[in-house]
């Protein structure tokens, strides 16, 4: 009998989600200004007044997440998520109401309001959740896991999960289309693109990148030891196609999202780990961790057009005032290319023994801000003057950053 | 429950303390599912306590708690022992000794370490991967490289020679050594080779190598192809490398034309003969590399001929200056244009010179043309030696398999008082697994000195771990 209730409640739950879904999805986001927001219900005092103003810094090791103000370069405030959490990537609403982010090691995805930078809601997840993504219209908060092959479906009206999505395999990233009808979710631990209808969050294709070539039966020291699928699915400006990069196969599998087919393949260096997209679109980089190149592709050529070497162990990869900046973790270089030359042009030494880990470009487009782990900092690059800015103590182990509509918010 | 004194843990080694942790671990577990653990079922509905709101609510709260240690079992199945982390910090010292972690008037900063303890999503097997990498990176990295060669020779023209119908093996070993100091940015390397058979040229006149595997080092016996300490200075951006040293290894780094373990065969597909080194020696390269769209080099080498002894470094010095560019010409992908000059002493007649053109064009992703050429004197030769060669390689998707390539190439040598090579090349490099590579090749060579012409059909197998 318990069953049964609990059954009709879920039915009905999932009846109004499913209905209130296709409608949200087309309502405009909210506006940014939080003058127009009711005071915090708890009545704490307001920290962030304007959620464009600050970069959110995901400590790994203190649990925490930091807000630094852009202007002045302070830590304005700090929401301890709890002991043991490890909180991997964090973003923020699209609405600017909230700041979410998911504990890789208490299996919890964590809400904080923006404004007071109080936790607010915590909710059980799947295994070790990583990165996350909005549906544009902010009602649905999709937290990948992993190691739980799953996505968790989180309501941001109720705050509470309504669905867990299954059948995947290492769900690594979620890419909504503009409409926000449907999400592609990069399998790592496969070579298919996984598109989920957003208005009944069910799995309803696997798109397949590319076929693992027959000689790979002769290699299982390659193929049937580690897998490196796919990462992501990485956006055009409109949506239109997305660029996936599959790091076993080395190639990035364009994917038109009308058919939802594969329309082109593009060989690409060795161990491709995701493509940036250049803000204008024009040009897609993939970081080739197999032999530490980056190939930059045309978009409306779909054609590699230039591949150079690079240092290793590629984490990420910013565009900033007309150049693209290529992180290379384990030597402490950016690596500089020109994006209307589409030639190298130095490198950036952040310094010493450090583990640089993802940044985040400002709104203008000006301004790289880079997490350091092992020297618990931040790193703010000037793109055009390339000049390089140290804030320390912002926190244990800063694995990443995040700005509000920045075009460069990633993790890895 | 299980208690594990903790106090013991820092005379304990790592694995020790790791099998405690998993040990402790499980035994929570085992514990908290025994029958004497589980939570004890919520009383029962006494005829005292009417209140069924009452009675529910503390099945809720014993559900709550239920939950919450499902939840932490689940989060602490991992390794719970803290991560050690040792970092750099900079700290201001003031002239008391006192530390403050900002600046203080009368201070100084200093760069200092302290340990961090941090709780992480490790598994057991997380952590021993990262042992063993760090276990990797502070050791020596030990390579090896064989490569077997089978060629057979018919000849098309000239007298009847010796070489006709014969087949010719060889087989070359390299042990490569390589240490690096990230902190310090210098590297070492060593490349110990052992080469055994007989290549076509021991029965052929040829000019220049039919099978490159023996370019400068001696056949049948163990040799040092290359022993070197590198290290970046200036911001990194100059690199100094300094000891035995393979000069191909830093110049003339042809794209498609390079290596005879995996693309040509022919020597003069490999290299540029007008280079005219000998053998490989002692020497230094000073390599200006700002990561930009060019780069610098300059090199130094003792240059004599394999079997002579050594002498003094002014009796045999080979210098050799490169400057490269990479351009994008008419919307093409990148390509390399490198220039060169060098001059040596190591033939006995003074210095003579000799310059040179190298370049790498991709026209597509996965085709690149390449040219050399070459103008000068060489060795103790009489008069100039004129060279050039070119051809294109292929990548997928113009192959059976997407990591296979291929290409075609051309060369001819001349001697302004002497003879004349030509040699054609065909190869197909077929990638078997990430250890092992066949590759197929189909040689013509024409010698005006003797006038013959051959065709040699061959083989490679390729095993690299």
């Amino acid at each position: 009998m318990r069953n049964t209730t609990k059954l009709l409640g879920v039915s009905l739950a999932a009846s109004l989600a499913v209905l209130a879904g296709p409608a949200l999805a087309q309502a405009p986001a909210a506006p940014h200004n939080m003058a127009n927001m009711p005071p915090p219900a708890s009545g704490a005092k307001v920290i962030v007044s304007d959620p464009t103003s600050v970069v959110m810094i995901v400590d790994r090791d203190s649990n925490d997440i930091a807000f630094m103000d852009i202007k002045t370069k302070e830590i304005l405030g700090r929401t301890f998520l709890g002991n043991n959490v490890n909180p991997h990537m964090v973003m923020m609403s699209p609405d600017g109401r909230y700041v979410v982010t998911g504990g890789q090691r208490s299996n919890t995805a964590y809400i904080i309001d923006s404004r007071t930078l109080e936790l607010v809601a915590k909710i059980p997840v799947g295994f070790a959740p990583e990165h996350l993504a909005f549906s544009p219209d902010g009602r649905w908060y999709y937290q990948g896991n992993p190691e739980g092959d799953s996505i968790t479906v989180i309501d941001m009206q109720s705050l509470k999960a309504i669905k867990t999505i299954e059948g995947l395999h290492e769900p690594l990233n979620i890419t909504f289309t503009p409409d926000g009808a449907k999400a592609y979710i990069g399998n790592y631990g496969a070579h298919w693109v996984g598109v989920v209808d957003v208005t009944r969050h069910e799995l309803i294709k696997k798109i397949n990148i590319d076929t693992v070539p027959g000689v790979a039966r002769l290699d299982p020291a390659k193929y049937l030891t580690e897998i490196k699928g796919i990462f992501n699915a990485t956006p055009t400006p409109d949506g239109r196609f997305l660029y996936t990069a599959d790091g076993d196969l080395g190639v990035v599998g364009v994917i038109d999202t009308r058919e939802d087919k594969v329309v082109k393949v593009i060989r690409v260096g060795p161990d491709p780990w995701r493509l940036y997209m250049s803000h204008d679109g024009k040009y897609g980089i993939t970081a080739n961790n197999g032999d530490s190149t980056v190939s930059i592709i045309d978009i409306a050529k779909n054609a590699v057009v230039a591949t150079y070497p690079v240092g290793p162990d590629l984490t990420g990869i910013n565009f900033a005032a007309g150049k693209a900046f290529v992180i290379s973790s384990t030597t402490g270089f950016l690596y500089v290319f020109d994006m209307s030359t589409l030639k190298p042009t130095g490198r950036i030494k952040i310094g010493n023994n450090l583990f640089l880990q993802t940044a985040t470009t400002d709104t203008a487009d000006q301004k790289l801000y880079l997490g350091s782990a092992t020297d618990n900092s931040v790193y703010i690059v000037d793109g055009a003057t390339e000049a390089v800015e140290r804030v320390a103590n912002v926190g244990q182990f800063p694995w990443g950053t995040h700005i509000m509509d920045s075009k460069d918010n990633y993790c890895h | 429950m299980l208690h594990v004194d903790f106090s013991m843990s820092r005379l304990m080694g790592p694995t020790a303390k790791l099998l405690v942790v998993v040990l402790a671990s499980a035994t929570a577990y085992t514990e908290a599912q025994s029958p004497a653990n589980r939570a004890a079922p919520p009383p029962p509905p006494s005829a005292s306590t009417p209140n069924s709101d009452a009675n529910t609510q503390v099945l809720l709260d014993r559900i709550d708690e239920l939950e919450r240690r499902l939840s932490q079992l689940e989060s602490t199945a991992v390794i719970s022992q803290p991560k050690v982390l040792v970092k750099e910090v900079r700290v201001w010292v003031d002239e008391d000794g006192n530390q403050y972690d900002h600046e203080v008037p009368g201070s100084r900063e200093i760069i200092t370490y302290e340990r961090e303890l941090a709780q992480r999503r490790e598994t057991i097997e997380d952590s021993i991967d990262e042992k063993l990498a760090e276990e990797a990176k502070g050791g020596v990295e030990i390579g090896i490289n064989n490569v077997t060669t089978l060629q057979f020779a018919h000849q098309t023209k000239g007298d009847e020679a010796v070489a006709d119908g014969h087949a010719y093996g060889l087989s070359a070993a390299d042990i490569t050594f390589a240490a690096t100091s990230a902190a310090l940015n210098t590297e070492f390397y060593a490349d110990l080779v052992g080469i055994g058979g007989s290549p076509p040229e021991a029965e052929i006149d040829s000019l220049s190598l039919i099978n490159g595997q023996t370019a400068r080092l001696s056949n049948n016996q163990l040799s040092v192809r290359e022993a070197w300490l590198r290290t970046e200075v200036a911001h990194q951006k100059l690199a100094l490398s300094i000891g035995r040293i393979d000069v191909t290894t830093h110049f003339d780094r042809n794209a498609a034309a390079n290596d005879e373990t995996t693309q040509f065969i022919s020597d003069a597909l490999v290299n540029n003969p007008v280079l005219g080194l000998g053998s490989n020696g002692f020497g230094t390269v000073a390599e200006w590399d700002p990561k930009k769209s060019w780069n610098f080099k300059f090199g130094l080498q003792q240059s004599t001929d394999p079997s002579n002894q050594l002498g003094s470094l002014a009796d045999s010095m080979f210098k050799l200056a490169e400057f490269e560019y990479i351009a994008r010409p008419f919307g093409l992908p990148e390509g390399h244009y490198r220039v060169w000059a060098r001059s040596d002493n190591s033939g006995g007649l003074g210095y003579r010179d000799a310059y040179g053109l190298s370049l790498d064009q991709k026209v597509a992703q996965a085709i690149t043309l390449f040219v050399r050429y070459g103008n000068g004197e060489v060795g103790d030769i009489p008069g100039k030696e004129f060279f050039y060669s070119g051809g294109i390689e292929f990548g997928a998707p113009h192959t059976f398999n997407p990591e296979d390539f291929w290409g075609v190439g051309l060369a001819h040598s001349d001697f302004e008082e002497g003879p004349s090579e030509k040699i054609a090349e065909v190869f197909y490099n077929l990638n078997l697994t990430t250890h092992l590579r066949s590759s197929f090749m189909l040689q013509y060579v024409e010698e005006s000195a003797t006038g013959e012409a051959y065709i040699l059909p061959g083989a490679r197998i390729q095993v690299v771990f």
